[in-house]
C-alpha cells in the first residue's frame, strides 16, 4: 500500500499521468488500457502479417503470369474533369500554367480525343476499361427503360427491398436492396490486380457500387445522397410559396416568430415502418440579427451559423429504430434573416465513417479516409449546382463548396500517394468541370445567363483562377515524384459555352416524327403527353435520340431493318447542320449513327443517333426533362452556363505525361492499355486502345 | 493532511454506516458512480477533447492501414511506429485532466481501503501489534491491554528496526484502546474485535505526509511523541463477487476499478466525453 | 456485387462461351453469361415506377 501511494504521489508530482491513470480507474484507466490494447493489437496484426508474408509471396510467385519488366514503379494519374484543351493551351502560352509547361517540356502535352458523346460517365468508363461505349454499356448519364420510355440512371441500378416480415406497424426487410454497377467490361485496375499490382482509385466517376480488386477505391459519380437521389437540397423558409423547385430541391416550412424558429429535416424513408414515412430531425433556430449570426439547436447540440456563409459539415443522425441510425453530412447556409428567414441545407452526403451503403472498396476504406483526413463529401456530384441555378445559394457559396471538395480530394490524393510504394494511383478532381458549368457565363461577353456580367467581380475570372489552381496542384505532385514514377495528367473532355438550348422533341414534333395525345400540349414532363402509337422518334437523356422500334420499345412502330435504316438516314440528313434561324448559326453540326460509332455487345442499349451540337448549343432544359412543348431553340438563362455535351470533336480533353509518347493524337481509350504497358503487362484482350509508350523507346526523362 | 482527514472521516463513516453489511461489490458500485461521473466531467472539462479525438482518429487510421496494406511489411511497420507516436501524444493529452482527477480519487480510495481492505479480529484470533519507536528505548516500553485482549508473548525488541512486537489474542468483541507507556509518556492505538463492518486502522501513522495520506483512520502521532507509528496486523478482507471469493486487501479495489471503468464507458457517450 | 455464387454449366457450353466471349467484345466469359442472363431477366422483371425513377434522378445537374 505504501509503495503504491508513494509511487502515485511521485508520479503526480512528476505530472506523468501515464501510469497514474491505471490507478485512477474511471475512463482514463480504460483509455490507457485501450491504448495498450491498440499497441498489442497492432503487434499481433504485424506478427500475423509477418508470418503469412512468406506464404503470400510464394503464392504470388506461383500465380505470377508472364510479365515483362515494368517501366515504372508507380504510375500516378491525375484527372481534371472537363479541363479544356483550348483554355489550357492559351493559359500555358501566356505563362499562367508554368507547371503544366514544365511537365509538357519534360514529357509531352497533347489534346486528348474523347468519347462519343463527350460526357463524364462515358469518357471515364472508357478511360477505366480501354473500350468504346459499345463494350462498357455507358452511353449517357441516362438510359431509358424501353417498356416505359422513362429515363433511368445509366451507371447503377439501386433496387428496393421487396420482401418484408410485418409485425404491427413495423416491417422487417428480408433481403438487402440490390445495388448493381451497370458499367460492364473490365477496368484496368482489375487487370493490374490479377497480376498483383496495387491500385488506389480515388473518385473516378462510375465506380459506384464498388467492385472488388487488389487495391483500394473510393467511389464517386453516381453515389446518391442519403435520400437516394443525385442530390436534393432543402430550403427552410418563412416565405409562403406553393411553388416547388424545378429540380434538385425541397421547400420546407420554417415556423416561428421573432428570433426563434423551428423546422424538421426530412431524411430517408424508414422502410422498417409501414407506409415508409421519412425519418425526421427537428431543429430550432435562434437568430442574432444584429450580429448576423444564428444558433441551430439540433439533437442536444448547438451549431453556429453566419448569414451568407456556408457552414462546416453538420452530422445529421436519423434514428431508424432505437439503437440504429443512419448518418449524413450536410452544409448549411442562412440565406436571409431580416423580415423573412431562410435556411439552406446542402444535399445530405452519405457519411463516410459509417456509410449507409457501400461506397468504397474495401468497405472500410471510406472509414479509413475519414479517420485520416476528416469528414468529406461522398455524393457523386458533390457540388450543389441546383441551389445556385435556383438562386438559393450564390456564387460565393458555390465557390466555397467546390474548392473545399477539391481540398478534401487533394488530401485524399496525397495521403494515398505517400502510402503508395509501387502500383497505380488514379484520382479525378471534379471542380474544373463544376466551375466551368457554373461560371462560364462570366467568361464571355453577352451570355444570356449573365447579360450584365458578374455581380461580384471576384468571379469574373473564376475559371482561369481554377485552372491556375490545377497548375499549382500539378506543381506539388511533380515535387513529390520519384525517379521511377510516371505521371499522367488528363481530362475526359473539354468545355464550351451553353447559350442556346435545343428542344429536340419539339423539333421531332414539328417535323412529324413525334405525336402528342389528343388534348395535350406536350408540357408534361417525362414525355407523358406523347402518343407512342404514332411516334417514330423521341429524345430521352442528354446526348441523342431513340427510334420507336417495334419489338424493342413497348409501343414500337418502326420496323427493324430497312425502315429503321431509312429513318435514321432521313433524320441524320435533316439534323446535320440544323440551323438556329434566330441567331443565324448552326445548332447541330452533325448527327451520328451509333450503329457505326460503336462496336460491342451493348451497343443495342445506346441511343440510335447521337447529336453533335455546335459551340454554344446543347439539349435544352425542357427537352432533358421530357417536355415537348415550346420553342426549338431558346436562350439558356441558368447559372449552369457552360457545357460539353456537344460535338466531341469540338471539346477534346488534355493529355500530359512525364515521359514522351510515341503515338500522335492520343485518345482516352488508349490510357488503359498504356498503363498496363507501363507495368510490363500486355494490353488486355478486350481492350481497344493503343499503348502510347512503346517499351523499346521508353527513356527516363532526363536520362 | 490531518485537517482534511478529520473532515473526510465522519463523512465516510456516516455513509458506510448507512451501507451497513451490504455486499462489497454493491458498495463498490455505489461509490464508483459518483467517482466516474466526476472523472468524466473533469476529463471533459480539463482535456483538449478535439485533440484527443483527432489523435484517436489517427490511431484508427493506422490500424486500418495495417489491414489495408497487409502484405507490405514496411507499410505495417511504418503504421506501427506512427501508432506509437500517437499513443504517446494521447497519453500526454490525458495528463492535464489526470491532475484534477487523481487527488479526489486517491482520497476516496484510501478511506474506502480502511473499510474494505481488512476485517476486524474475531474472538480467539491472534494478531501482531508492532510499535516502531524513534529512538532505542525498547526496554522501557510497556503495553497495557484492556480486558478482553490477552498478550500471548511478551514484547520482543528488534533493535535494528527500532521495533517492539507483541502477539496478542482477542477474547471478546469490542473496540479497544491499546496503551503504550514509556516512563510518563503515553501513546495509544485502536484495535477492533468483531462487530459490524466499520473503519479499521491497521496503522496509526506519524507526521510523515505519505503515511498520513495512506492511513487516514487515526490522528497521527505528534511531533514530540516517542512513537514513529504503531501497526496492527488485521486479516485481509474476503470479497465475494459472482460466487468467487478472494481474500486480499486489494480485492475490493479490483472490483472498484472494473466498475468505474464500466460505468465510465457506459456514461461517456451520454455525457459527450471523448476518452 | 455482394459476393458471388457458383452455378454449374456443361463443360462444352463453357468452352463455347469462352471461345466467343472475346470475339463478341466481352472482357470475360462471366461478363458474357451475365449479359445474356440479364437480357432475359429484363423481359421478366417489372419496370420501376415513375415516382421512383424521378426521385433517383433528382438533382442531376444536367437536367431540369
Amino acid at each position: 500500500m505504501k509503495l503504491f501511494l508513494k509511487t502515485t504521489v511521485l508520479l503526480l508530482v512528476l505530472m506523468w499521468a501515464a501510469s497514474a491513470e491505471a490507478y485512477v480507474g474511471p475512463g482514463a484507466g480504460f483509455a490507457l488500457l485501450g491504448s495498450f490494447f491498440v499497441i498489442f493489437a497492432t503487434m499481433i496484426l504485424a506478427g500475423v502479417s509477418l508470418l503469412i508474408l512468406p506464404f503470400r509471396t510464394l503464392w504470388r510467385m506461383l500465380r505470377r503470369r508472364s510479365k515483362a519488366k515494368a517501366l515504372a514503379k508507380r504510375v500516378i494519374v491525375v484527372g481534371f474533369d472537363g479541363q479544356d484543351a483550348r483554355m489550357t493551351e492559351k493559359l500555358m502560352a501566356e505563362g499562367k500554367m508554368p507547371n503544366f509547361s514544365r511537365l509538357a517540356e519534360r514529357g509531352c502535352y497533347s489534346k486528348l480525343q474523347t468519347t462519343y458523346p463527350s460526357i463524364t460517365p462515358v469518357a471515364w468508363s472508357t478511360f477505366a476499361t480501354g473500350v468504346n461505349p459499345g463494350k462498357h454499356n455507358i452511353f449517357d448519364f441516362l438510359d431509358r427503360d424501353p417498356r416505359t420510355y422513362l429515363p433511368r440512371l445509366s451507371s447503377a441500378h439501386i433496387g428496393s427491398v421487396e420482401r418484408f416480415f410485418k409485425i404491427g406497424k413495423f416491417k422487417i426487410p428480408m433481403s438487402k436492396p440490390e445495388i448493381r454497377l451497370l458499367r460492364k467490361s473490365k477496368a484496368f485496375w482489375k487487370v493490374l490486380g490479377e497480376h498483383h499490382i496495387w491500385s488506389t482509385i480515388l473518385r473516378v466517376p462510375i465506380t459506384f457500387p464498388p467492385e472488388k480488386f487488389y487495391g483500394a477505391q473510393m467511389g464517386a459519380m453516381c453515389i446518391p445522397d442519403l435520400l437516394g437521389t443525385q442530390g436534393t437540397f432543402m430550403l427552410f423558409s418563412t416565405r409562403q410559396s406553393d411553388e416547388s423547385f424545378q429540380e434538385g430541391g425541397m421547400r420546407l416550412p420554417l415556423e416561428g416568430e421573432g428570433d426563434h424558429y423551428r423546422g424538421k429535416i426530412l431524411g430517408p424513408e424508414n422502410i422498417l415502418i409501414k407506409g415508409d414515412p421519412p425519418m425526421e430531425i427537428p431543429f430550432e433556430l435562434k437568430l442574432d440579427r444584429e450580429r448576423k449570426k444564428a444558433e441551430l439547436k439540433i439533437g442536444g447540440d448547438v451549431f453556429p451559423l453566419e448569414q451568407g456563409t456556408l457552414s462546416d459539415y453538420l452530422k445529421l443522425e436519423f434514428s431508424v429504430v432505437p439503437g440504429m441510425k443512419v448518418a449524413g453530412l450536410s452544409r448549411l447556409m442562412l440565406t436571409e434573416m431580416e423580415k423573412e428567414v431562410s435556411l439552406y441545407f446542402s444535399p445530405i452526403n452519405i457519411e463516410p465513417e459509417k456509410p449507409a451503403m457501400p461506397i468504397s472498396h474495401p468497405s472500410y476504406y471510406s472509414t479509413y479516409l475519414e479517420k485520416r483526413i476528416g469528414e468529406f463529401a461522398t455524393l457523386g456530384l458533390a457540388e450543389d449546382t441546383w441551389a445556385l441555378n435556383e438562386k438559393i445559394t450564390d456564387d460565393r457559396a458555390f465557390w466555397t463548396q467546390t474548392q473545399d471538395v477539391e481540398q478534401e480530394r487533394e488530401e485524399m490524393f496525397f495521403t494515398a500517394l505517400d502510402k503508395l510504394r509501387s502500383g497505380c494511383l488514379v484520382t479525378v478532381f471534379d471542380a474544373t468541370d463544376r466551375v466551368q458549368h457554373m461560371y462560364w457565363r462570366y467568361a464571355e461577353e453577352g451570355h444570356p445567363a449573365a447579360p450584365e456580367g458578374a455581380e461580384d467581380p471576384r468571379f469574373e475570372d473564376a475559371i482561369r483562377e481554377h485552372y491556375e489552381k490545377n497548375d499549382a496542384l500539378i506543381g506539388r505532385v511533380m515535387d513529390r515524384l520519384r525517379e521511377d514514377d510516371v505521371l499522367i495528367v488528363l481530362s475526359d473532355h473539354g468545355f464550351s459555352s451553353f447559350r442556346r438550348g435545343v428542344n429536340i422533341n419539339a423539333w421531332l414534333l414539328k417535323e412529324g416524327y413525334l405525336h402528342l395525345k389528343e388534348g395535350t400540349d406536350g408540357s408534361t414532363e417525362w414525355l407523358q403527353d406523347v402518343d407512342w402509337s404514332k411516334t417514330r422518334a423521341y429524345a430521352v437523356g442528354l446526348v441523342g435520340l431513340f427510334l420507336n422500334i417495334r419489338g424493342r420499345e413497348e409501343h414500337g412502330i418502326v420496323e427493324a431493318g430497312e425502315e429503321v435504316e431509312a429513318l435514321k438516314k432521313e433524320l441524320i440528313e435533316k439534323l446535320s447542320g440544323l440551323r438556329d434561324d434566330e441567331k443565324d448559326e448552326v445548332g447541330i453540326n452533325e448527327a451520328f449513327d451509333t450503329d457505326l460509332t460503336y462496336r460491342g455487345p451493348y451497343k443495342g442499349n445506346a441511343p440510335d443517333l447521337l447529336l453533335g451540337y455546335n459551340h454554344g448549343y446543347r439539349i435544352s432544359w425542357d427537352c432533358a426533362s421530357g417536355k415537348v412543348a415550346g420553342k426549338i431553340f431558346e436562350d439558356n438563362t441558368k447559372a449552369w452556363s457552360g457545357d460539353h455535351i456537344i460535338d466531341p470533336r469540338l471539346v477534346p480533353g488534355i493529355f500530359l505525361c512525364s515521359d514522351p509518347v510515341d503515338v500522335e493524337n492520343p485518345h482516352i481509350v488508349d490510357l488503359a492499355p498504356t498503363i498496363l504497358n507501363l507495368f510490363g503487362l500486355e494490353k488486355a484482350p478486350h481492350m481497344e486502345g493503343r499503348g502510347l509508350i512503346h517499351p523499346a523507346s521508353f527513356r527516363r526523362a532526363g536520362a | 493532511m490531518e485537517a482534511l482527514n478529520s473532515i473526510l472521516r465522519p463523512i465516510f463513516d456516516a455513509t458506510n454506516a448507512l451501507m451497513g453489511d451490504w455486499p462489497v461489490w454493491l458498495v463498490c458500485l455505489i461509490w464508483a458512480i459518483p467517482l466516474s461521473v466526476f472523472a468524466l466531467w473533469a476529463f471533459k472539462k480539463f482535456s483538449n477533447q478535439d485533440a484527443i479525438s483527432a489523435t484517436k482518429d489517427k490511431i484508427y487510421a493506422c490500424l486500418f492501414e495495417i489491414r489495408l496494406f497487409n502484405d507490405d511489411i514496411r507499410a505495417i511497420l511504418r503504421a506501427q511506429w506512427e501508432i506509437l507516436g500517437h499513443v504517446l501524444k494521447y497519453q500526454a493529452l490525458s495528463l492535464k485532466p489526470m491532475i484534477w482527477i487523481l487527488p479526489p480519487t486517491l482520497l476516496m480510495m484510501v478511506h474506502l481501503h480502511a473499510f474494505y481492505g481488512f476485517r476486524a479480529l474475531r474472538p480467539g484470533e491472534e494478531a501482531l501489534v508492532i510499535a516502531t519507536l524513534k529512538a532505542e528505548v525498547g526496554n522501557e516500553l510497556r503495553l497495557e491491554l484492556p480486558s478482553g485482549l490477552t498478550a500471548e508473548t511478551p514484547g520482543v525488541w528488534a533493535p535494528e528496526m527500532h521495533q517492539m512486537a507483541w502477539r496478542i489474542r482477542a477474547d471478546l468483541p469490542g473496540d479497544y484502546l491499546l496503551r503504550f507507556r514509556k516512563g510518563d509518556q503515553e501513546a495509544t492505538k485502536t484495535l477492533r474485535v468483531g462487530g459490524r463492518r466499520g473503519r479499521l486502522s491497521p496503522e496509526r501513522p506519524g507526521r510523515d505526509f505519505v503515511a498520513q495520506l495512506e492511513w487516514p483512520s487515526e490522528e497521527p502521532f505528534g511531533r514530540a511523541s516517542f512513537v514513529q507509528k504503531i501497526n496492527v496486523s488485521y486479516p485481509e478482507a474476503v470479497v465475494s463477487f459472482l460466487g468467487l471469493e478472494m481474500q486480499s486487501q486489494w480485492a475490493w479495489m479490483i472490483l472498484f476499478f472494473v466498475m468505474t471503468m464500466v460505468i465510465a464507458l457506459a456514461l461517456k457517450k451520454p455525457m459527450g466525453v471523448e476518452l | 456485387m455482394f459476393g458471388t455464387s457458383k452455378i454449374k454449366l456443361e463443360k462444352s457450353l463453357v468452352d463455347r462461351i469462352r471461345k466467343f466471349s472475346e470475339i463478341a467484345g466481352y472482357a470475360s466469359p462471366e461478363e458474357f453469361i451475365t449479359h445474356a442472363l440479364e437480357k432475359e431477366l429484363a423481359q421478366l422483371e417489372d419496370a420501376d415506377s415513375e415516382e421512383e425513377i424521378k426521385k433517383r434522378l433528382q438533382g442531376l445537374g444536367y437536367m431540369s
